[in-house]
């Protein structure tokens, strides 16, 4: 059985404005998106930024409530379960914020902040908290001295470790982890992912793994997902994505990797185009609208729901991309 | 390093020290940094989460956190004045017109309650009291557009928090581009942006740079975006710099054990998927643990004589243009 199934999921934002704070416009963040993880499974999330991946992963833990779909989690349909019903589920499931600022109470010491996720779940005596966080620390790299300081002591990658020793304490059996190394230099970038894939093995947990550093994406995932502006255009085997991409989307996007080797310098390609907004979406195929590319029209027309291509490889197949 | 500054300097340091009034009393957390930049060239400083990149930064804007972050050593010298003694008044015209800075944490630096729009027309209307408001959002809109935010004037209503991680790092961006300083700090600019976003703001700071001969101190953990764009790069361990040289001779031949390290944990495309990657054993020192000698001895993995740790090391340079900390062992 899946550990997670989201089916046809979206979100819209609702923009308000004016002095009755009516409801101006609104943003498709996330329109129509469908992908299952199994238990042990990392899927890699990948996407320009802006298409909608940070709301999708809160969206999946239901720290928003979706706008249509479903997401059924081990079983259970949390689609639109109150607080008091997710809040025995928050144990299982847990999120890696892209900006620690965002989740680290600047006011709370490091000590309180670790042990937190057990005080809320009644979990430990005092002392046995205090061990546990401590413990954490070390697994993330931080030394032992971090314990009783606050957040803002630290640099920007330590702030990183804080929010996902959090994240980690209960041993979720899903965590969304939305950038977990961006702010670490490729050393302790190493140490964190090997503490992410050790958690794996020893506990078989799942990963929704969003990233925009293609080669750790690579190498930490089972599949791969592609976004854009708010759904998924690609997916498949991390391997047949990265050596077989089909949409154009997903083909630029592995063009443009920089390699870390001043000797193989060249130039910066470019996407054309504006960068469409998902205020107002263009219809049909959202890449091909922005490359102007001339079959665009023809994708007015499709269901562009994804198409399995070759075993496991689905792509949306729209003729202007594929 | 040990270089003499020059005249053509844009930014200059010299023995650099800044550091935190904390609980358990003083932290040094940049111990002697010298370095130089030339106007429309690109410095890369690259080094160990914690090393002290965003302190040597936020010490050159003189933004250090209140009360308790000082600058206790050294000069900052900006077209050949010294920031470290300016008034606050000049400083406060210098910073987001002459030169300005893009910080980590967005959030930290977007007012979380005000519209973006209204911050940006603020940053315009500070440096530029001439110009029409008409004037001004239209070069607001153009900034936005060349950092790739679409959706216009609708976007200049939000407010930060509606904003995507990488939306919200463009926003700042737009925000340190809109006067087009003479020397940009950027402090990991391009984190929360995927790889074609990431070229695009690359391209338009290379851009601003040609035509005005902007300088660039990027602060960046990703050796690729160092290796595409910088003209030179400092290699920053515990507070200093060991190794300084241009991005070829340093990534063609690194002389320092920990820049040879931090080469070799890149992470490959070719690697064998979800199997455990190399990483420099054990942990940065912590700042209270700092020697007076080589501070990377303990993790190098390489036999070093208690002369070396114990007392100060010299900066070399090597080969013309290469300057590394002259630590026996670690130095190959
Ligand atoms: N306000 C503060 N009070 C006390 N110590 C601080 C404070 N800010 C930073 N530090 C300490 O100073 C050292 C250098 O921090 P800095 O932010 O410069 O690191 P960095 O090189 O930018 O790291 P990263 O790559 O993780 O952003 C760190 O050890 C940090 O814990
Ligand atoms: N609270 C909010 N209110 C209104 N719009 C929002 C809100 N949060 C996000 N959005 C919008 O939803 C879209 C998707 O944002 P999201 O943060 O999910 O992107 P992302 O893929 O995580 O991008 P990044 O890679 O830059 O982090 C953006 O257009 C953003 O402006
Ligand atoms: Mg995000
Ligand atoms: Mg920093």
């Amino acid at each position: 059985m899946s550990l997670l199934e989201v089916t046809d999921l979206s979100l819209h934002f609702a923009l308000r404005g004016g002095l009755l704070r009516r409801q101006v416009a609104k943003c498709r963040a996330v329109d129509g998106v469908s992908f299952t993880l199994q238990p042990g499974e990392t899927l890699g999330l990948v996407g320009e930024s802006g298409c909608g991946k940070t709301t999708l992963g809160k969206t999946v833990v239901r720290l928003l409530e979706p706008t249509a779909g479903r997401i059924i989690f081990d079983g259970c349909d949390i689609s639109h379960a109150s607080a008091s019903q997710l809040r025995p589920l928050r144990r299982e499931m847990q999120m890696v914020f892209q900006d620690p600022a965002e989740s680290l109470n600047p006011r709370h010491t490091v000590g309180d902040l670790i042990e937190e996720p057990f005080v809320v779940q009644g979990l430990g005596s005092g002392a046995q908290r205090r061990e546990w966080a401590h413990e954490l620390l070390g697994r993330v790299g931080l030394s032992a001295d971090a314990y009783q300081r606050f957040p803002f002591e630290f640099s920007g990658g330590q702030r990183q470790r804080i929010g996902i020793a959090r994240a980690i304490a209960l041993k979720p059996k899903l965590l969304i982890c939305d950038e977990p190394v961006s702010a670490l230099d490729v050393s302790v970038q190493s140490q964190v992912l090997n503490l992410l894939l050790e958690l794996q093995r020893e506990m078989g947990m799942s990963f929704l793994f969003i990233a925009h550093g293609l080669n750790v994406v690579k190498h930490m995932s089972d599949r791969v997902a592609v976004m854009y502006l708010g759904r998924i255009v690609e997916m498949a085997g991390a391997e047949e994505l990265y050596r077989h991409p089909r949409h154009a989307y997903t083909k630029a996007l592995l063009d443009a990797i920089p390699e870390a080797d001043p000797a193989l310098r060249r130039p910066r390609r470019l996407l054309q185009g504006d960068v469409p907004s998902p205020i107002n979406p263009p219809p049909g195929c959202a890449f091909g609208a922005r490359m102007k590319h001339p079959l665009y029209p023809q994708s007015l027309e499709m269901d562009l729901s994804l198409r399995e291509v070759s075993p496991g490889h689905w792509v949306q197949p729209c003729p202007c991309c594929t | 390093m040990s270089q003499s500054p020059s005249s053509t300097d844009l930014l200059a340091l010299r023995d650099l020290r800044a550091g935190f009034d904390t609980e358990e009393g003083w932290r040094l957390a940049v111990d002697g940094i010298s370095l130089a930049l030339q106007p429309g060239r690109s410095l890369g400083l690259v080094g160990e989460s914690g090393c002290g990149k965003s302190v040597t930064a936020l010490s050159i804007m003189r933004l250090l956190p209140q009360p308790h972050g000082h600058v206790v050593g050294g000069s900052i010298a900006f077209e050949g004045q010294d920031l470290a003694t300016l008034p606050q008044a000049e400083l406060a015209s210098l910073r987001g017109g002459a030169m300005s800075m893009i910080f980590q944490e967005p959030m930290t630096a977007l007012h979380p309650v005000r519209s973006i729009g209204d911050q940006l027309l603020e940053a315009l209307r500070l440096h530029d009291r001439q110009g029409s408001a008409q004037a001004h959002e239209a070069r607001v809109l153009e900034m936005l557009q060349r950092v790739g935010i679409a959706g216009g004037r609708d976007r200049l209503r939000q407010y930060p928090h509606q904003l995507s991680g990488g939306m919200r790092q463009r926003v700042m961006i737009a925000m340190a581009l809109l006067n087009r300083p003479r020397l940009l700090i950027a402090d990991e600019p391009t984190t929360a942006l995927d790889v074609t976003v990431q070229a695009q703001i690359l391209e338009l700071i290379a851009d601003l740079q040609r035509e005005m001969g902007m300088g660039v101190l990027l602060i960046t953990h990703d050796l690729g975006v160092v290796a595409q764009y910088c003209d030179e790069v400092a290699v920053m361990y515990a507070g200093r710099i060991v190794e300084r040289a241009s991005v070829q001779q340093l990534f063609a031949k690194p002389r320092h054990a920990y820049t040879r390290a931090l080469l070799a944990s890149r992470p490959r495309l070719e690697g064998k998927p979800k199997t455990l990657l190399p990483a420099i054993a054990g942990q940065v020192p912590s700042l209270r643990d700092w020697v007076s000698g080589c501070r990377f001895a303990p993790r190098s993995g390489l036999a070093h004589e208690p002369a070396w740790t114990q007392q100060p090391l010299a900066v070399v340079e090597i080969e013309p243009g290469h300057w590394v900390e002259h630590c026996p062992a670690c130095l190959s």
